[in-house]
């Protein structure tokens, strides 16, 4: 069992990657935005994220780099989820220091296999 | 890619007197150009028509849930239509609009190539659309859902305004058969993006 933070504004896709983790047995926290988010990552310290980029309030290369200045984020690999595919994003995510990209939608067996191979 | 932006393939309708930007099944279209009308042929398809009130920038997409618990919320089955619903929402918010200014208007979901089925695809795509709008707080003003008639929807962004026009049932086959193909070739596509790690 491993313990996922999942962060995206969209409810449904929040509902739906909590349902596929949980179903697999891994135990999850969500956020809605980059500020909920950090606050997940100090209180539960999760041993992996996966982190939508356009959300309100703080997106998620922003989360990335604030994730990545405190203990409990300097190591937890941290993979966007996304409908971006744009070369110069992808360049900001691997400067910020991601530890993947995926490009929505999502396929929950090559989810579920990045959090076995990840965490 | 089971959703993808339109093309900006653009003609002037005589018929409403516009200059119009057609979409097709799967795809989805945003401008924020005053007086552009974003069109689409629906079935049992539904189309998400949504619009920051203050920018005017907006847009509308075109799908069909094709799993039979589709419309159950949170299930995965819905991904089509989650993932459909979150490329244009995120495209309006993109070019400077905010979650609570949205507004949207939905259409089709009509019973057309099911005709005999207990579980019509129509009802379970309008049903489907209300129930994403109302989970992500999105106001929905207006719809015209259900019926047997496909249908005919221009709508202009910048306004919020919309035309509809019922097909007669004789000219009900092209949003049909356009459908099918859809259907048919989500059927075949493994819904999954690229994965890099870096």
């Amino acid at each position: 069992m491993t313990r996922v933070l999942a962060v995206d504004d969209t409810r449904a896709l929040r509902l739906m990657l909590a349902d596929c983790l949980k179903k697999a047995g891994h135990d999850v926290v969500v956020a809605s935005d980059g500020v909920e988010a950090l606050d997940q990552l100090r209180t539960h310290k999760p041993e992996i994220v996966i982190t939508d980029l356009n959300m309100p309030n703080m997106n998620g290369l922003e989360f990335i780099e604030e994730a990545r200045k405190m203990p409990e984020g300097q190591t937890v690999p941290i993979l966007l989820l996304t409908t971006e595919t744009a070369q110069a994003l992808k360049d900001r995510a691997k400067q910020v220091k991601a530890t993947g990209w995926l490009t929505k939608p999502f396929d929950p067996d090559q989810i579920l296999g990045l959090v076995d191979q990840l965490a | 890619m089971l959703v993808e932006k339109g093309t900006s393939t653009r003609f002037f309708e005589p018929k409403i007197n516009s200059e119009v930007v057609s979409v097709l099944p799967g795809h989805f279209f945003v401008t924020g150009e005053p007086d552009l009308a974003i069109s689409t042929l629906l079935g049992s398809c539904v189309a998400a028509c949504i619009r920051d009130t203050r920018t005017g920038f907006g847009g509308l997409n075109h799908f069909l849930l094709p799993d039979a618990d589709a419309a159950r919320s949170g299930g995965f089955s819905s991904r089509y239509g989650v993932h459909a619903m979150e490329m244009l929402v995120n495209e309006i918010l993109k070019a400077g609009g905010s979650r609570e200014h949205l507004e949207a208007k939905a259409f089709g979901g009509a019973r057309v190539i099911d005709t005999s089925s207990s579980d019509p695809i129509g009802a379970r795509n309008g049903q489907f659309v209300r129930d994403y709008l109302a989970s992500e707080g999105i106001s929905l003003v207006a719809t015209d859902l259900g019926g047997s008639r496909a249908r005919r929807v221009y709508y202009y962004p910048n306004s919020g305004n919309v035309t509809v026009q019922r097909l007669p049932l004789n000219e009900t086959g092209s949003a049909t058969a356009h459908e099918a193909a859809l259907k048919q070739s989500m059927a075949k596509a493994k819904p999954s993006g690229a994965v890099e790690l870096f």
